[in-house]
């Protein structure tokens, strides 16, 4: 054979290997497993606001006047027909003194009575209170 | 290699965009959550004073408590009268929402007797 046809097809298949692995390489680069994600807004079924108040009564085993019912008004209806609330007293150091959750009304009702008789949270003792609701 | 170049590039744009398709593609459904805190705050915040109505018997009849903050108008004053930490007597009373002067006497019920009452637990609810 001439050696320039020789030198030629030595050319050409060493372009053609070289093309390969670099085509297969380049297929190989990525093996990702598969990811899901999404962003959503987080509503609140109510915007202005719900306004707490207490009724209490005195306590032996306390020594002292104990919170024995929170009630919750201002709670939008309808929406927050149906979901779940949840409501806590806070103390010092932001310490939970009782929590009681509830499930709201259809609709919700005005006030919504919290009972919190079994906790014995000393009313004096209350800084806070959180209320939830999802 | 002209050839399979543009293959290769296009395996990886593929890849990429099939990476960014699984990435977006699963819809979030989020429930509403609201929450909120606030403070608990005591209308009155320099104490109370008590004064004791007794009567021939030697009962306390009435207490007429004073010193109360203005900012207290409208809610509710309940008073227990205990020896040790049992209650002997107690009552209540809705402050007015106007006109209040700061004072306010209460009947007790049952009267307890004087010799009885070691310590005074009061609360206001509201307003």
């Amino acid at each position: 054979m001439d050696p320039r046809k020789r030198f030629l097809i030595a050319g050409l298949v060493g372009i053609m290997v070289f093309a390969i692995v670099f085509g297969v390489a380049a297929s190989l680069t990525v093996t990702a497993s598969s990811l899901g994600a999404g962003t959503g807004t987080v509503a609140s079924c109510d915007t202005n606001g719900v306004t707490t108040s207490y009724d209490t009564a005195y306590s032996a085993s306390v020594a002292g006047y104990k919170v024995t019912t929170v009630h919750v008004t201002g709670i939008a209806t309808p929406g927050c027909d149906g979901l779940g609330m949840k409501v806590t007293l806070i103390g010092a150091a932001d310490a939970s003194l009782g929590e009681v959750t509830a499930t709201l009304a259809t609709p919700v009702a005005s006030p919504t009575n919290l009972d919190f008789s079994a906790d014995n949270v000393l009313a004096s003792a209350v800084l806070k209170v959180s209320v939830v609701i999802s | 290699m002209t050839v399979l170049r543009p293959l290769a590039i296009g395996a990886i744009v593929a890849t990429v965009v099939a990476g960014v398709a699984f990435a977006t593609s699963i819809p979030t459904t989020v429930g509403t959550l609201g929450a909120g805190t606030a403070a608990v705050n005591a209308c009155d915040s320099d104490g109370l004073t008590y004064r004791y109505a007794v009567d021939t018997s030697g009962k306390i009849t009435t207490v007429t408590v004073g010193s109360i903050a203005l900012a207290c108008a409208g809610g509710t004053l309940r008073l227990t009268l205990t020896n040790g930490t049992a209650s002997v007597g107690s009552g209540s009373i809705a402050l007015p929402s106007s006109g209040f002067s700061g004072s306010v006497s209460i009947a007790l019920s049952p009267a307890p007797a004087s010799d009885q009452v070691t310590a005074a637990y009061a609360v206001i609810e509201g307003p």
